[in-house]
């Protein structure tokens, strides 16, 4: 089987890119990471009340998994069932962590807020992808220090070498108070889609590091 | 009663953050959780924490708080029907 990347989205300083093509760009300016995810998500046409509810880790990543998912085909092609997820960050769920414990500091005003402390784990963020994209197959989310191309290449060729999967959306999305970045991309049999990339360490970390429109021919 | 149910309008949205809602536009005699304000199970959690720290009002062990809970008219009628009474003198 050979494993071919089919689309890839990118969110960072306040663009959002599909498969190297800029989509959007928030207007300069306000630079907070609410502000920028609720313009996103107003631009990109959503209609899911839910968005509202969510915190910035899974804001950002559902604004890339709607901008990439949906045009991409992919729940046409495999059943939802087989259909996995694989992500990571380097901090988790840090945001909502410490707004949940700024409403713990203080044993005279112990107010945890269940709107804010059901977000610290960074697999929620996993699980609304899926509800909102009704995806049942494997979910995985680790921590690394950064993007591990190769850690990543080898979970996901694992998935689908050993039956889990038959297609695999994966991704890297980090969100604190310095910063934002989503990078997600999906990646299944080529006999089902033609890719824009191989699947190997080499496109993904020059995919993660890059714009421009990348193709066979010029990545390792 | 009207002064009560703006205020919590605002906490609710908040608190559950709701912001997306225009508080003019929620209708006081709405179902609060599904229909009308759409809200879940977790905010029920939120909700109990609220009444909590705005009104000092704990929710009774085993009492469901679903009659409470049927629209902000009658969670503003709760309220003021449990709101603890500062004693006098």
């Amino acid at each position: 089987m050979a494993q071919v990347i089919t689309s890839y989205c990118k969110i960072k300083d306040q663009q959002v890119l599909l498969n190297g093509e800029l989509v959007l760009a928030a207007p300069s300016g306000n630079a907070d990471i609410h502000h920028f995810l609720r313009y996103t998500y107003e631009q990109l046409g959503c209609e899911y009340p839910r968005f509202f509810k969510m915190d910035a880790l899974s804001k950002l990543c559902f604004c890339a998994a709607e901008t990439m998912i949906p045009q991409s085909g992919i729940v046409n092609r495999t059943d939802a069932g087989d259909i996995a997820l694989l992500f990571s960050n380097r901090q988790s769920s840090i945001l909502s962590d410490k707004a949940h414990q700024e409403t713990i500091n203080d044993p005279w005003n112990f107010f945890p807020n269940p709107a804010v402390f059901v977000y610290t784990l960074p697999n929620i963020m996993v699980g609304e992808m899926c509800i909102r994209h009704q995806l049942t197959g494997d979910t995985t989310f680790l921590l690394s220090e950064g993007f591990d191309a190769d850690m990543h290449h080898r979970y996901l060729d694992c998935l689908m070498q050993q039956g889990a999967a038959q297609a695999v959306i994966s991704g890297w999305v980090e969100a604190d108070e310095n910063g934002y970045e989503a990078f997600l991309y999906m990646v299944e049999d080529s006999m089902v889609s033609a890719g824009l990339l191989p699947h190997t360490p080499g496109s993904l970390t020059a995919l993660y590091h890059n714009s421009k429109i990348l193709t066979y021919g010029n990545v390792d | 009663m009207e002064t009560l149910i703006e205020t919590l309008k605002l906490q609710i949205i908040d608190e559950l953050n709701l912001d997306h809602l225009d508080p003019a536009g929620i209708d006081p005699d709405a179902p609060l959780f599904n229909e009308g304000m759409g809200l879940d199970s977790i905010d029920a959690l939120a909700l109990v924490m609220l009444l909590e720290k705005y009104y000092g009002i704990k929710a009774p062990k085993g009492e469901s708080m679903k009659p409470a809970f049927a629209s902000l008219r009658t969670l503003a009628t709760y309220i003021q029907e449990h709101q603890a009474v500062p004693a006098e003198g």
